[in-house]
């Protein structure tokens, strides 16, 4: 018992320090990509969280019509988000926050981090975070409905309707089969739409007619752009994470790896000092997959137009037809 | 903007009648508020005491109005039910109305009391009555009198036109419940619904199957199913917010309670096809009635799009719960008329709060165009927090009671998934988890949309900015249904067990609660880590220094006019689904008083726009239907002469075919 919930803090902690400080790394990763396929060098991969750092310790400006809201939101989001990154298995099978996990609350606490920050936007008053609020809400509409069908794949297939333990079972209960492979299309393209990146959206752009995400914290600064920023950075992270350890599962892999290492066959009574040697390999392997996923999406964003927006909706009703045909396939063996 | 509060209110806004005149109004109210009282305090124990079990309905008392014609009236849990819901908003209404119509006293205001009251009274004989009779004439007194109430504005032409079609739809629906009963009561050889039951299994397949769709047709009406809904949008902007809230808490739910009433008491076991023809229907209804709601700015008639949505939802959990009977899995059946149970308590609730809520802005601001208003959070703060309260019920928002409504009907659709026999089974319940989920998303967008509308930034207009705080009784109401959702969220498993043990009396044994430690665990795993970030960002980094400055809006100074619209804000929605509402939209140059200099001087020429949304079922049935009607009563009329005569002439002519009618077969 004592040495459950010893393991069990260590997960947390050790997957809240992964979440924390390797997600701005992610957007560096894919930053640095971009910039080496323009034919820049580009930033340091680390200056995403240089920029987080930076904005913490700067003066804040708020809208004169700003209400309490506005204010507490980015604590709001940045919380719930972590709640979710500590949801889903990451770096090992073991799961910090389990009964977070059950697939439709998962969703809907992912949707009330997007309610959260359109009404933040809203709250200012001003036109362009009420331009980019109403294009959160509709690609929103879209998105969850498309993540609502590739999710229930996944849990269909675990045969649970808790998302950690699906995600875990997946690569185990299907064989690379037609289901897979449409089910992969369908997730990569809900990872870059959740992810605001282009063909959906362009983290970059400053220009009114383009921008979403960006439109809704404009007017946003200090600590309080910081931390929403960070929970973009954290919701990318959960997505991208999610979807290698769905399509492209390691926990056998480590796990044997530890039991190696630490010289134990049986893997059931395992010591604490081998749960740590398999988190931390957990998490190297989470790394390098996270690696390759950042400069793939680097590669589509330098290799892509950003759509316009009401093309959009036609690109995630494709991730809902082909989440539903996997569905289909899945079922027809 | 901060320079805005100036508190010179127009006078009528703040009129108050003079307490003496509203003496008999107070007395009505006081007294049907103790009568309700006792009533809810005797529903309640007799809903926690009666045995689940006993659902045949005991008769309480009959009498004879006519010779073979009964009055008869009796109470099992279904009725009860239904009558706690009617009571408790009946409750809250009494407060509230004291506060709204403040402005009318004397006899005026004592006959109101007593029309809202007499409503209410005839939503309670509707689920008391126990024959089809009795049945019929509440039925109708209810509409009627739902009628006379919302008609209050209706010397005024788009009224009287709402109002119209509202009596044309609703007795024709009514006519088709009397078409059902009457079969119901040839089949049987009763009137009562004992005696109706009693032949309910030798009912032939094909006739059950034509009373199940007369059914739905006559309380799908009242229900708000699509294609039936067009009257819920006329009507419930036009009635006073007390009387919405009435109507979309309880009145359409009534539908829904003669549905169960027919289908469970009256008609054998409810086939396959029943229960998928339900679900389409509500499927249908919840997707199509929030995407009616997309466009509208007149926050009654989003909310009363919002309950078209609701009742699809309602429709759907009931018909799956046929489909799970039809597949054997009984406790899945259960738990989605459980599901149905839980989410009707939870709309009662918040949707009458909104109503209400709405009611309060109406009467503080005079109007209910949401673009009209804004930053009213600084003027009534308490108002604000309830009515985000309510919104996020609406949208969903995950530890509240209406997620948790919701929630049980995702995951038992999940389970539904995994006991569906084939294939095609499989694919078909893919669809309502879908309908869900994207009507959910929706309901989000839009909930928040009209919150921030309301309450957040600039003022938009004159009355936003003067608006003067609300009658103590009417935010005491809403204190009232704010408390009681509170408490429905943080302990579901009490809602649950009073669902579950209504789903006992239908024969149908639900899963156990599968969900009570969710909103603690939430608040035990949310605040610590909020506290954690918060503490951990102020220790690092100290006090923000915030300096406030107006917001960017390209170099001129910032104006409330270019704050976002209703219509602005989900243009790009409405765009994507122009096909399904069938939406135009009309741009035409106007000269408005309302823009100041300073954006005149950028803005040469200022475009009104105006968007039309084409309700099909409006223009396609509701239309010619109310045309026909009129028209054909515009031909009998013609028998209304005036001529004593003439009526003598068709009195005996009437008679002499009934005689014919009656007479033995030898004459035939």
């Amino acid at each position: 018992m004592m040495n459950e919930l010893i393991r069990l803090v260590w997960i947390t902690l050790a997957q809240a320090f992964v979440v924390l400080f390797f997600s701005p790394l992610f957007n560096g990763v894919i930053q640095k990509t971009k910039a080496l396929r323009t034919g820049r060098w580009g930033a340091p991969v680390v200056q995403p969280f240089y920029d987080l750092l930076k904005w913490f310790k700067k003066d804040v400006t708020l809208a004169e019509t700003h209400s309490v809201l506005t204010v507490c939101v980015p604590y709001a989001v940045f919380t719930l988000m972590l709640l979710l990154n500590m949801s889903v298995p990451m770096i090992s099978t073991a799961v910090p926050i389990a009964w977070l996990s059950d697939v439709f609350v998962f969703i809907y606490v992912l949707a009330t981090v997007v309610v959260l920050l359109a009404l933040a936007a809203l709250d200012q008053g001003g036109g362009f975070g009420a331009l980019g609020s109403s294009r959160e809400m509709m690609l929103n509409f879209f998105i969850e409905g498309a993540l609502m069908a590739t999710l229930l794949v996944i849990v269909y297939a675990g045969g649970t309707e808790s998302l950690a333990l699906s995600i875990v079972t997946y690569g185990k209960v299907t064989n690379l089969g037609i289901s897979y492979f449409l089910l992969l299309l369908a997730f990569f393209l809900l990872v870059v739409a959740e992810m605001g990146r282009i063909p959906v959206d362009n983290p970059d752009t400053h220009l009114e007619l383009t921008m979403v995400h960006e439109g809704m914290v404009l007017e946003y600064s200090g600590r309080y752009l910081s931390l929403v920023m960070w929970t973009q950075m954290m919701k990318s992270w959960l997505f991208a994470s999610m979807f290698v350890n769905v399509f492209f599962p390691s926990w056998d892999l480590s796990k044997a790896l530890a039991a190696f290492l630490i010289g134990q066959s049986n893997y059931e009574t395992v010591s604490f000092a081998g749960t740590v040697l398999e988190t931390l390999l957990g998490t190297i392997f989470l790394l390098l997959k996270m690696l390759a996923l950042g400069i793939i999406i680097g590669w589509v964003e330098t290799t892509f137009a950003k759509m316009r927006l009401f093309k959009v909706p036609q690109l995630l009703g494709a991730a809902l037809m082909l989440a539903l045909l996997s569905f289909l396939a899945s079922l027809t063996p | 903007m901060r320079s805005a509060q100036s508190t010179n209110c127009p006078s009528d806004r703040m009129y108050v009648a003079p307490r003496s005149s509203r003496l008999w109004a107070g007395f009505v109210y006081i007294l049907f508020f103790m009568i309700y009282a006792a009533s809810f305090v005797w529903l309640l124990t007799y809903l926690s005491s009666s045995s689940p079990l006993s659902h045949r309905s005991d008769i309480l008392f009959t009498y004879a109005v006519l010779p073979d014609v009964y009055w008869t009236v009796g109470l099992d849990r279904l009725s009860a039910f239904f009558a706690l819901i009617i009571v408790f908003l009946g409750l809250i209404v009494q407060v509230y109305a004291w506060g709204y119509e403040q402005k009318v006293g004397g006899f005026k205001g004592f006959f109101e009391g007593l029309l809202l009251n007499a409503f209410i009274v005839s939503m309670l004989l509707v689920v008391l009555a126990r024959d089809m009779f009795f049945f019929l004439w509440a039925w109708e007194t209810m509409s009627l009198l739902s009628f006379v109430l919302l008609m209050k504005k209706g010397d005024e032409p788009a009224v009287a036109k709402a109002g119209t079609l509202y009596v044309i739809m609703t007795h024709t629906a009514t006519g088709f419940l009397f078409i059902m009963f009457l079969i119901l009561a040839r089949l049987s050889g009763g009137s009562t619904f004992p005696e109706m039951a009693h032949m309910r299994f030798y009912i032939p397949p094909s006739l059950a199957a034509g009373i199940f769709v007369l059914a739905v047709i006559g309380f799908g009406t009242k229900a708000g199913l699509v294609p039936f809904h067009s009257w819920l949008p006329e009507a419930h902007p036009l009635a006073p917010s007390h009387v919405s809230a009435l109507m979309s808490g309880v009145m359409i739910t009534l539908g829904y309670y003669g549905l169960l009433r027919i289908v469970y008491d009256l008609l054998p076991p409810a086939p396959l096809w029943w229960g998928i023809l339900l679900m389409v229907i509500g499927a249908a209804t919840a997707f199509l009635g929030i995407l009616y709601g997309l466009t509208t700015s007149n926050i009654k008639r989003f909310l009363a799009y919002s309950s078209i949505e609701n009742s699809g939802l309602l429709a759907l959990a009931l018909g799956s719960a046929w489909v799970a009977k039809a597949w054997g899995a009984d406790e899945l059946a259960g738990t989605f008329i459980a599901a149905f149970f839980f989410h009707l308590i939870v709309h009662a609730l918040f949707k009458s709060g909104l109503f209400l809520g709405a009611g309060v802005i109406e009467h503080v601001t005079g109007t209910l165009d949401v673009d009209k208003l804004g930053g009213l959070m600084r003027r009534m703060p308490d108002v604000a927090t309830m009515m985000s309260l309510f919104f996020a019920t609406m949208a969903l928002i995950p530890p509240l009671a209406g997620f948790t409504g919701e929630w049980i009907m995702y995951r038992s659709y999940l389970d539904l998934l995994r006991v569906s026999p084939d294939v095609l089974g499989k694919m078909g319940v893919l669809m309502p988890i879908l309908v869900l989920a994207f009507s959910g998303m929706m309901t989000m967008g839009l909930a928040l949309k009209h919150f921030a509308l309301i309450f957040l930034a600039a003022p938009r207009s004159k009355e936003a900015q003067t608006a003067y705080p609300a009658s103590i009784f009417m935010r005491l109401a809403l204190y009232v249904v704010a408390f009681f959702l509170l408490v429905l969220s943080a302990s579901p498993a009490l809602t649950y067990h009073l669902s579950a043990s209504l789903a006992l009396s239908f024969g149908l044994m639900p899963r156990e609660p599968f969900f009570t430690e969710f909103f603690p665990l939430w608040l035990v795993t949310s605040i610590p880590v909020l506290l954690l970030v918060f503490i951990t960002v102020r220790l690092k980094f100290g006090r923000p220094k915030v300096v406030h400055e107006p917001i960017w809006a390209c170099g001129i100074s910032p104006h409330p006019h270019v704050q976002v619209t209703s219509y602005a804000y989900s243009q790009s929605l409405a765009l994507l689904f122009k096909r399904i509402l069938g939406f135009k939209i009309v741009y035409r140059r106007v000269s408005s008083e309302q823009v100041d200099e300073d954006v005149k001087k950028y803005v040469p020429v200022r475009l009104f726009h105006q968007s039309k949304l084409k309700d099909w079922a409006y223009e396609g049935l509701y239309v010619p239907l109310a045309r026909y009607i009129v028209r054909a009563s515009e031909r009998i009329r013609r028998i209304q002469s005036g001529n004593v005569q003439m009526y003598l002439a068709i009195l005996f002519s009437v008679l002499l075919l009934l005689l014919w009618w009656i007479s033995p077969r030898f004459w035939r």
